[in-house]
């Protein structure tokens, strides 16, 4: 017991450094794959004209369901159409109402939660009763519903699948707002006369903040999922438009003789979903640990 | 509690081949996002059989992490242990295999916690986790060795002052008051009879009085079983009443030990001083000292000080270079069975100008 | 027991109550009237009347929806504007197949889930921690009607299974062989889904101290993990099976169509597709009241199991 041992925590090398501001902005190597998968996603749903091969509704009936070639990097469908083309033009329909349902939902569904945990009394009674009914119907039957009743243009699909997830993110605010309310900045800050709408912007919102950023991001794969499943069911935007769920489902016919249509197709739902859930877990590593898990529906 | 008291409970000073535990050298690190932080280095002492070892220190001294090492109880990781030896009754802990460790636990040593309300499991009843106790280390328990260990169970919480034995067995942890819950802890700790009990903090989540309750079974128990014990706290007025030796942690390291006359009499480290003098005194009120806090706030164990760890906050130091370069190592002062960790241990005066701290008081 | 009925009942009628009026008014919302929507843009008026006057529409709304009420209050979900059969009756010739389809998913999902969520909780921070999280993020990231797709190709084509339909109970070794691949498509995302949670809140136990206190008592560590961290947990990872249930009942609807298999479901995708309103809004009634007794009757069992409930 005579000598000290040097402390490797005293001398951090300059590569660990690095790689600490790396892991913070990007949370993890899984995180980054997240960044890099959305990033090819969103070029291509920008500019699918540009990047496409061919035209995703030029039909060559003669040579339809052929298999994979040099020509053709993942065969035609059974019109004949290019696949790969389809499948980038197809990026633009889910990952424009994927965003755009979240965004919704998000805007509608925080605000209400917040004014329920704020105000209390008969405001939060109304909302959160009506939230608690609307949690017990899975969302895409939402969706389906109010697809089946005012038809499916990309607008029509965000609202639809916006509605299903309005309760989780009022649910997902009105805990925490609850907690807030009683703190001493809060209350502070209402006694001196604060109005409850800067109140709620200046003291609540911010708090909340990064874990609706996590959530928002984990359900982003979310909707996309129920967009991709809407246009399975044929309740999707009409064709010739190209979905990925759409040609899941006509893959499907053909899953004996080319099994690589259905197959492409549900792999690029999937890559959308593994990005925004691999940047989604990466945002509550660094952000907020303790982030409930990911609403389903 | 006055013919359990504790002259006759402590016993003389054992010889050294009555050892039953020896902890040798042991390091344990923590691997962090900020780097390995050593929460233990190079700590040694022995605790023989039927006496109690205080160990003392601020929060973060490295205190329980010690004795939870002993146990291989350190989650790893982040925990690992670099170095050092553990041996129980003569046999090595460390490198233990987890049957073999499994085997050791509850049954040559066992532990008590600082909050018997978090320590309990909450969805078991107090009488099943005794009785697990005892049964998790009975290969296939007969019908019969379940009734007696239900049986046990209750001999047991009768034994440590419960009342209604019968009936608090089916009650469930929140049931019970704190003190109550920590004699069911010792009650637990005992069932299989070790030799030696840890008990962590075991008085801090609990009031004054309760706490003089739960010393006193310590005691009785210690007198009835001759179980050495290891007393973890940074109570110096526990020590005093408890311990027979007391060893002094400071920033991971051991920086005195001794026996508790001695430490208490004449300490022989700046640290050990600035503890005793800030612990209110239980000495009649005529001669009752000023508490004197210890400046500055312990170092951040990832960033420790060179030389001596205490030297900054250090009423001796006055800026003398070998405490900032070289660090002192434990040595005997005064006697051999006195150790301390600083270069000038012979200046460390007395605790009190006008007289001696009163350490057989209660 | 007796004591929650009546507040499962009051639960139910408030549900079926709400739901069944925004549906109500929802259809009739709908932009030149659900005749419209239901013949077509082109239809002749005279077509047009016709089906209002079958389906109540010329009357004021008012009436109407009390005349709806009324009827949901005998239980009856009015006639099928396409088959003109009463909804219930086909919806209960379906029921037990979407029933059946989503137990089975369920307790793929909670059995696989939580094995998956103790064993990486187990070696937490160790290689097969990380193995199982990825395997869990990947898994999770599947839709399950994608999972439904690559069974049919990667199993079902190869091994034989059915693809298609569902047998009556009354003959389970062919209702099992159809149950089979489309409850595993249900149940693979939802073991994903449960063993993330479950990881979690056993890490959470695993910290807490009186697991500290059972490793130093010397039992075995399955046996500290099994009865002193996933028994403690198990009350939360239990209350996730109503969540996880809603979510069941939504993946069916695309799982029966995957697999063509007869079910609320399927019932309801062909009955939008056929605008069939009275059939789509008593499926969606029927669904919600389903999801409300499940979820009570879970939340009764959850105070059977924890005793700090049951005690107070």
């Amino acid at each position: 017991m005579t000598t000290i041992e040097s402390h490797p925590s005293r001398t951090p090398t300059r590569r660990r450094s690095v790689a600490r501001a790396a892991r913070k902005y990007c949370g993890s190597p899984m995180a980054v794959a997240g960044y890099c998968i959305l990033l090819i996603l969103v070029v291509v749903a920008l500019m699918p004209g540009q990047l496409a091969p061919y035209d995703p509704h030029a039909q060559n009936v003669a040579r339809a369901l052929e298999g994979p070639s040099g020509e053709h990097l993942l065969g035609l469908d059974q019109y004949g159409r290019d696949i790969l083309s389809r499948l980038m033009h197809g990026a633009r329909v889910s990952l424009a109402v994927g965003l755009l349902a979240v965004s919704m939902a998000l805007v509608v569904g925080i605000p209400l939660g917040i004014a329920a945990g704020y105000f209390g009394g008969w405001v939060e009674t109304a909302i959160m009763w009506v939230v608690d009914v609307m949690l017990s119907i899975p969302g895409i039957i939402l969706a389906l519903l109010f697809v089946a009743l005012f038809g499916s243009g990309v607008v029509n699909m965000s609202i639809a699948i916006a509605i299903g997830f309005v309760p989780t993110f009022a649910r997902l605010s009105h805990s925490p707002t609850l907690s807030y309310r009683q703190r001493e900045f809060v209350q502070g800050s209402i006694a001196f006369g604060g109005r409850s709408l800067w109140v709620m912007r200046r003291h609540i919102w911010p708090n909340l903040r990064s874990q609706m950023l996590i959530i928002g991001c984990l359900t982003a794969g979310t909707t996309i999922r129920i967009e991709a499943g809407l246009s399975f069911l044929g309740l999707g935007v009409a064709p010739p438009t190209a979905t990925w769920g759409g040609m899941l489902r006509d893959g499907m016919l053909y899953l004996q003789s080319v099994p690589l249509y259905s197959i492409v197709a549900g792999l690029a739902i999937f890559s959308a979903i593994v990005a925004f859930n691999l940047i989604g877990d990466g945002l509550r590593d660094i952000l907020d640990p303790r982030t409930p898990e990911r609403p389903v529906g | 509690m006055t013919e359990l008291a504790r002259p006759a409970a402590r016993p003389a000073a054992m010889p050294a081949s009555d050892v039953f535990l020896q902890v040798r050298n042991l390091t344990t690190v923590f691997d962090t996002a900020r780097g390995t932080v050593a929460a233990v280095t190079d700590v040694s002492y022995d605790v023989r059989a039927g006496e109690t070892v205080g160990i003392v220190g601020e929060s973060g001294s490295g205190k329980s992490v010690s004795a939870m090492s002993m146990l291989g109880l350190i989650p790893q990781p982040p925990g690992r242990i670099v170095s050092g030896e553990v041996l129980v009754g003569g046999r090595e802990i460390i490198g233990m295999g987890r049957r073999e460790l499994r085997a050791v636990r509850g049954v040559d040593v066992s532990m008590i916690f600082q909050d018997p309300m978090t320590s309990l499991n909450p969805v078991h009843t107090v009488g099943a986790q005794i009785v697990e106790a005892i049964l998790g280390h009975v290969r296939r328990p007969s019908r019969a060795v379940r009734r007696q260990a239900r049986q046990r169970a209750v001999e047991l919480l009768e034994a440590v002052g419960v009342s209604a034995p019968h009936e608090r067995v089916h009650q469930y942890p929140h049931q019970l008051s704190g003190g109550m819950r920590q004699r069911v802890m010792i009650a637990m700790a005992m069932s299989n009879n070790p030799r030696l009990l840890i008990a962590d903090e075991p008085t801090t989540a609990l009031d004054v009085t309760i706490q003089a309750q739960i010393m006193r079974i310590l005691r009785e128990v210690q007198q009835s079983t001759g179980i050495s014990i290891v007393l973890i706290t940074h109570d110096m007025g526990l020590i005093a009443q408890m311990a027979h030796r007391v060893v002094v942690m400071y920033a991971g390291r051991v920086v005195e030990s001794g026996a508790v006359e001695d430490v208490f009499l004449r300490p022989r480290h700046p640290y050990t001083l600035g503890l005793l003098r800030s612990f209110p005194s239980n000495a009649p009120a005529g001669r009752r000292q000023r508490m004197l806090p210890i400046p500055g706030l312990p170092p951040d164990p990832a960033a420790l000080p060179p030389g001596c760890s205490f030297a900054p906050r250090c009423s001796l130091w006055a800026e003398r270079q070998r405490c900032t370069d070289e660090p002192p190592t434990l040595r005997p002062a005064d006697t051999d069975e006195h150790l301390s960790a600083c270069h000038f241990w012979s200046e460390v005066g007395p605790i009190h100008a006008e007289g001696e701290v009163d350490v057989s008081s209660h | 027991m007796p004591r929650y009925l009546p507040r499962l009942l009051v639960r139910l009628v408030l549900t079926v109550f709400v739901v069944a009026s925004a549906v109500f008014f929802g259809v009739r919302m709908v932009p030149g009237g659900p005749a419209t929507a239901l013949l077509g843009a082109d239809a002749s008026p005279v077509d047009i009347a016709a089906v209002n006057e079958k389906l109540g529409l010329e009357e004021p709304l008012i009436v109407q929806y009390g005349r709806f009420l009324g009827q949901l209050a005998t239980g009856s979900l009015g006639n099928s504007l396409v088959s003109d059969r009463p909804v219930t009756a086909s919806i209960m010739a379906v029921l037990p197949h979407t029933l059946e389809l989503a137990i089975a998913g369920m307790a793929i999902g909670m059995v696989g889930g939580v094995l998956l969520g103790v064993f990486t909780a187990a070696y937490r921070n160790r290689a097969p921690d990380y193995i199982g999280r990825v395997l869990s993020l990947t898994l999770l990231s599947f839709p399950s009607y994608y999972i439904g797709v690559l069974l049919i190709f990667l199993v079902a084509l190869r091994v034989g299974l059915p693809t298609s339909g569902a047998a009556p109970l009354s003959d389970p070794l062919q209702n099992l062989s159809q149950l089979i691949l489309p409850a595993l498509a249900l149940g693979i995302v939802g073991t994903a889904y449960v063993a993330r949670v479950t990881r979690g809140l056993m890490l959470e136990v695993l910290d807490e101290d009186h697991v500290r206190t059972a490793r130093a008592k010397g039992i075995s560590e399955f046996r500290v993990l099994i009865r002193h961290a996933l028994q403690p947990a198990s009350l939360p990872i239990a209350s996730l099976g109503g969540l996880f249930f809603i979510v069941l009942i939504g993946d069916a609807v695309l799982i029966e169509t995957v697999f063509a298999r007869p079910g609320l479901g399927t019932l309801m995708v062909d009955a939008m597709l056929a605008r069939d309103y009275t059939m789509v809004q008593g499926a969606v009634i029927v669904v919600a009241a389903v999801i409300v007794v499940v979820n009570s009757l879970l939340e009764i069992v959850y105070r059977l199991i924890d005793p700090r409930i049951r005690v107070k």
